[in-house]
C-alpha cells in the first residue's frame, strides 16, 4: 500500500515582534504585554505587528504609531530589527533541519517541510507535531503553529487553523469547514464572496470554477489551487550552511547500540541531504559521542572512497560502535562532515585498484579492532640498518594509490640472473627474540641452549657486525651470525649478540629453515 | 563470415542446449555439439581457441608462474583453498615466487600472519607494498582475520600463514573453520594460500608439498638461484602426485587422470 506524502506548514506567528523580543532578551512573561513593532524607528512609524494584548485595545497591524498610543497609552513601541530577524533565522534553520532535511523557505515566518520517510513516535503525527513544538520554544525560544496535510497548501491552511498543532487526516472536510478569513484573502474578496452567500472554501469549489475565476480575478484561482493541491509538491529546497554538522541530545541516557545508530542515522540523512544541495561529498567524519559522566568519546573517520551514501557512511559508524563497550550511557551525539567537491575522473583508466574502498575501510577498522590497531598494515621498511625497523602504513591509502596498477618487478621473461632480488631464505624472526645461553669457542658459538632450542652449532657464518645511531642515546650495536643447529631442532637460525661495554646478551633472532617435513608423509587432499 | 561473430553466437547459444539446431535452405538439421565445434574449427582455423581450454579457463585462475602448478591446475584457483605444507624454508621460497607473481599481475592481498614472524626485509618492497599485513597472536585470531579478509574481497588473494605456529595451537582449528573458509572463498571468488607446517587443510583440493634441503651456502645465494633449485610436490585431487621444480616442469611419473 503506498504511504501517503505528507508535508508540514510552521507558521511563526508575530515573527519580527518575538526577534525584536529576544535579542532584547525579553521573556515571555514581562511586565508589559503590549507591544508593537513598528517600521523604522520613527515615533511617527506605522504598526508592522502588534501582541495580542495589544489587539485587545483595538490596536492592528497598519495603524500609525500615535494612534495605537490613542487607544493604549502605555504600549510599548519597538524598531523591527532585521539583525535580530536574522540571528533568529540562523537558529531557526538548524531547528527546520532536524525535523527534515527537506525544507522550503516560504517566508521568515513560513517553513514548509517534507516529511518523507520520517516516521512519528507511535505512528502519532500530533504527537510527532507537538513534540516539534515544544523543542522550538525550548532551543529557539519561538512559539509556532504546526499544520500537517497532504500537500503544502493545506499543510499551510491547517498551520493558521492550528492550536497549536492540526493535522489534516480528511482533505475533503477540511476544505468543506475553512472560513475565507482564515485563508488570508483580501477584504474585498471576503466581502464579494459573503455578498455571494459564501462563506467557506467548500461553498467556492461547489460552483463553475471557469466561470468562477472569470468573474473573481486570480486570487479566486489560487484558492482553487490551495484546495485541489493533491500532487506531490516540489519544495524549493533550502541551502544549509557549512560546517556540516549535527549535534543532538538523547531525550533519555541511552544503553544500547541500536538506539544511537537510530539517531546517527537520522542525522546521516540530514547531512548527507545538506551535502546533496552542496554538490559535496564527505572525505571524512567526526564523530563525539557525549557520555553521561561527562567524558566524550571522539573518533575521526577517513572515508577511503568520498561519498554522499547514507548507508556507506551509517556502515562505517557501525563498524566502529560495534568495538565500543562504555561504562556509562550516553546522552549526546555530535557527527560533522568534511566535506570535498567530488573528484571526476575518466573510469577504467585511473581507477582505484579496490573494487570497493569503503568495505575495505571497514574490514581494517575490524581487523584493527581484532589483532590492535598497530598490528595491521602495509609493511615499509624504516632508513636504517637496524633490524626490525618497519612502519605499518595505512593499507587503505596505500592500496588506493593510482601506480599499484603499474607493474612493478621486472616481466618472467627475464632471466633469473639479471633480477636484482634478495639474498638466500627468508628469516622467520621471532618476537619477541628467543633469549639463549651460547658457548663460544675461539670467539665462535659452539652450542646453543635455552628452554625451546638446543643444540650444537654444526657450522656456523659470521659475524656480521651492525651499528647505528651513535651519535644519540639510542645507539645499537648487533653482532649476527648464521648457524646451522643439530639435535632435535635441527635447521638454519640467526644468532644475535647484543654487544654492550659490560656484557653481551646473546639471542636467537629467528629462523630460516627447520623441521624438513618428509614428502612421503604429506598425505594427498581426501576427497570431500 | 566473419569468424568473431561466428564464435559470439555459438557461444550464446550451444553450451548449454548441448545439440544446436541450424536452419539451412530452409530446413532444420540437428547436430552434436562436437560436429559444429569440429567444423567451426576446420573453416576458422586459429580463430576459435581450443574448447576444452577455454571451458578450463573458465573456472578463474591466477598463473603462478610456477611451471608444474601451472600445467596441473592453471595456477592459483580463485574460489579455491591451496594449501601449502612443508619445512619453513621451502615454504618461503614458494611464496616468495607467488608475492613475485603477484605484484607483476598487479594483485592485491594479505597476509595472515599468525605467528607474526614475517621478517619485512627479506622480501620484494614491491611486492610486500601490494601486501596488507595482520599480525595475530595466534592461530583462533589469524583465522577469524582471514574469515573478514576473504568476506571483503578487495584483496585477489589472502594468504594464511600458519607456519609458525606449533602443533598444539594448529590443534585447535576445527575442521569447521576449514568448511566455513571453503564457502567464503567459493562465494567470493578469491584464492586463499594456507601455509602449513604439515598437511592440514581438510577438504582442500590442491595440495603444493615442499622439500627444502638447505645449508648456510644458500644463505648467500642469489633467491632467483635458490628458486629454481627448489623442489615442490603438486597434489591435486583425482590426480597423480606430480613432482618438479619450481622453474623447470619435470615430466609426471604416470598418465595424469582428467
Amino acid at each position: 500500500m503506498a504511504v501517503a506524502q505528507r508535508y508540514a506548514a510552521l507558521v511563526l506567528p508575530r515573527f519580527r515582534l518575538q526577534a525584536v523580543r529576544l535579542a532584547l532578551g525579553e521573556p515571555e512573561d514581562a511586565a508589559c504585554k503590549e507591544v508593537g513593532i513598528l517600521d523604522g524607528d520613527s515615533s511617527r512609524g506605522i504598526l508592522l505587528e502588534v501582541s495580542p494584548e495589544a489587539e485587545v485595545y483595538g490596536i492592528t497591524p497598519g495603524m500609525a504609531s500615535t494612534q495605537a498610543l490613542a487607544r493604549c497609552a502605555h504600549i510599548r513601541l519597538l524598531a523591527a530589527s532585521r539583525s535580530a530577524e536574522d540571528a533568529v533565522l540562523q537558529k531557526l534553520l538548524s531547528f527546520v533541519e532536524s525535523l527534515s532535511p527537506r525544507v522550503e523557505k516560504r517566508a521568515r515566518d513560513l517553513w514548509l517541510l517534507d516529511l518523507r520517510g520520517i516516521q512519528p513516535p507511535d505512528s502519532s503525527w500530533p504527537l510527532w507535531a507537538e513534540r516539534a513544538l515544544r523543542r522550538l520554544l525550548e532551543q529557539v525560544r519561538l512559539s509556532g503553529r504546526l499544520g500537517i496535510a497532504p500537500g503544502t497548501g493545506l499543510a499551510w491552511c491547517a498551520a493558521f487553523r492550528a492550536n497549536p498543532v492540526r493535522v489534516v487526516e480528511e482533505p475533503e472536510s477540511f476544505i468543506e469547514a475553512l472560513q475565507f478569513r482564515e485563508l488570508g484573502v483580501s477584504s474585498r474578496l471576503q466581502q464579494q464572496l459573503h455578498d455571494w452567500g459564501l462563506s467557506t472554501l467548500g461553498d467556492l469549489l461547489r460552483l463553475p470554477r471557469q466561470a468562477t475565476i472569470e468573474r473573481l480575478g486570480a486570487e479566486a484561482a489560487t484558492l482553487w489551487e490551495l484546495a485541489r493541491d493533491s500532487r506531490e509538491s516540489v519544495l524549493r529546497l533550502e541551502s544549509f550552511p557549512e560546517p556540516l554538522e549535527i549535534e543532538t541530545a538523547f531525550e533519555q541516557p541511552l544503553e544500547s547500540v541500536a538506539p544511537v545508530l537510530f539517531a546517527l542515522n537520522r542525522i546521516l540523512e540530514q547531512l548527507c541531504s545538506r551535502m546533496r544541495l552542496l554538490q559535496r561529498v564527505a572525505s571524512a567524519m567526526y564523530l563525539e559521542l557525549q557520555l553521561e559522566d561527562g567524558s566524550a568519546h571522539l573518533r575521526q573517520f577517513t572515508i577511503p572512497a568520498p561519498t554522499r551514501e547514507e548507508s556507506v557512511l551509517l556502515r562505517i559508524l557501525d563498524t566502529h560502535l560495534e568495538t565500543l563497550h562504555f561504562e556509562s550511557p550516553l546522552v549526546g551525539v555530535l557527527l560533522r562532515m568534511e566535506a570535498v567537491t567530488p573528484s571526476s575522473q575518466q573510469l577504467a583508466l585511473f581507477e582505484n585498484p579496490l573494487r570497493d574502498p569503503n568495505r575495505f575501510g571497514e574490514t581494517v577498522a575490524r581487523l584493527r579492532a581484532l589483532v590492535g590497531d598497530e598490528w595491521v598494515g602495509v609493511p615499509v621498511l624504516g632508513h636504517t640498518y637496524r633490524p626490525n625497523t618497519f612502519t605499518l602504513k595505512d593499507p587503505v591509502e596505500m592500496f588506493s594509490k593510482k601506480d599499484l596498477r603499474e607493474k612493478g618487478p621486472p616481466p618472467p621473461s627475464l632471466p633469473q640472473a639479471a633480477r636484482k632480488g634478495p639474498l638466500g631464505l627468508p628469516l622467520r624472526r621471532f618476537r619477541p627474540p628467543l633469549s639463549v645461553q651460547v658457548e663460544l669457542e675461539k670467539h665462535r658459538p659452539l652450542s646453543v641452549c635455552s628452554d625451546s632450542v638446543r643444540g650444537p652449532v654444526l657450522e656456523s657464518r659470521g659475524p656480521y657486525r651492525l651499528s647505528g645511531d651513535w651519535w644519540d642515546r639510542e645507539r645499537w650495536i648487533l653482532e649476527e651470525w648464521d648457524i646451522c643447529l643439530g639435535g632435535s631442532k635441527q635447521g638454519l637460525y640467526r644468532l644475535g649478540c647484543h654487544v654492550e661495554a659490560t656484557s653481551t646478551e646473546w639471542f636467537l633472532e629467528g629462523c630460516y629453515d627447520t623441521s624438513v617435513w618428509p614428502l612421503t608423509q604429506i598425505p594427498p587432499p581426501r576427497e570431500r | 563470415m566473419n569468424a568473431a561473430i561466428v564464435s559470439r553466437t555459438i557461444s550464446s547459444g550451444t553450451i548449454s542446449s548441448g545439440t544446436i539446431s541450424s536452419a539451412t535452405n530452409g530446413s532444420r538439421t540437428e547436430c552434436g555439439i562436437t560436429d559444429l565445434r569440429a567444423l567451426i574449427s576446420e573453416r576458422f582455423q586459429g580463430a576459435i581457441p581450443d574448447w576444452e581450454q577455454a571451458t578450463e579457463q573458465r573456472s578463474k585462475t591466477l598463473p603462478t608462474g610456477i611451471a608444474d602448478w601451472d600445467t596441473l591446475t592453471q595456477g592459483l584457483r580463485l574460489g579455491e583453498i591451496t594449501e601449502i605444507c612443508g619445512g619453513l624454508g621451502g615454504g618461503g621460497m614458494l611464496l616468495n615466487q607467488l608475492l613475485e607473481t603477484g605484484a607483476r599481475a598487479g594483485w592485491l592481498g594479505a597476509w595472515v600472519d599468525a605467528g607474526g614472524t614475517l621478517e619485512v626485509a627479506d622480501w620484494e618492497a614491491e611486492a610486500l607494498g601490494r601486501m596488507l599485513w595482520v599480525r595475530c597472536d595466534g592461530p583462533m585470531t589469524a583465522m577469524k582475520a582471514t574469515d573478514l579478509l576473504l568476506r571483503d574481497g578487495n584483496t585477489s588473494w589472502v594468504v594464511l600463514d600458519l607456519q609458525g605456529i606449533s602443533p598444539r595451537g594448529l590443534g585447535k582449528i576445527s575442521g569447521n573453520y576449514w568448511h566455513r573458509l571453503h564457502r567464503l572463498v567459493e562465494q567470493r571468488e578469491n584464492a586463499l594460500v594456507v601455509l602449513t607446517p604439515s598437511a592440514l587443510v581438510e577438504g582442500v583440493r590442491v595440495r603444493v608439498a615442499t622439500e627444502g634441503l638447505w645449508t648456510l651456502d644458500d644463505l648467500e645465494r642469489p633467491r632467483a638461484a635458490l628458486q629454481e633449485d627448489s623442489r615442490v610436490r603438486v597434489f591435486v585431487r583425482g590426480r597423480t602426485p606430480h613432482f618438479g621444480s619450481l622453474d623447470k616442469l619435470t615430466e609426471p611419473e604416470g598418465r595424469m587422470s582428467a
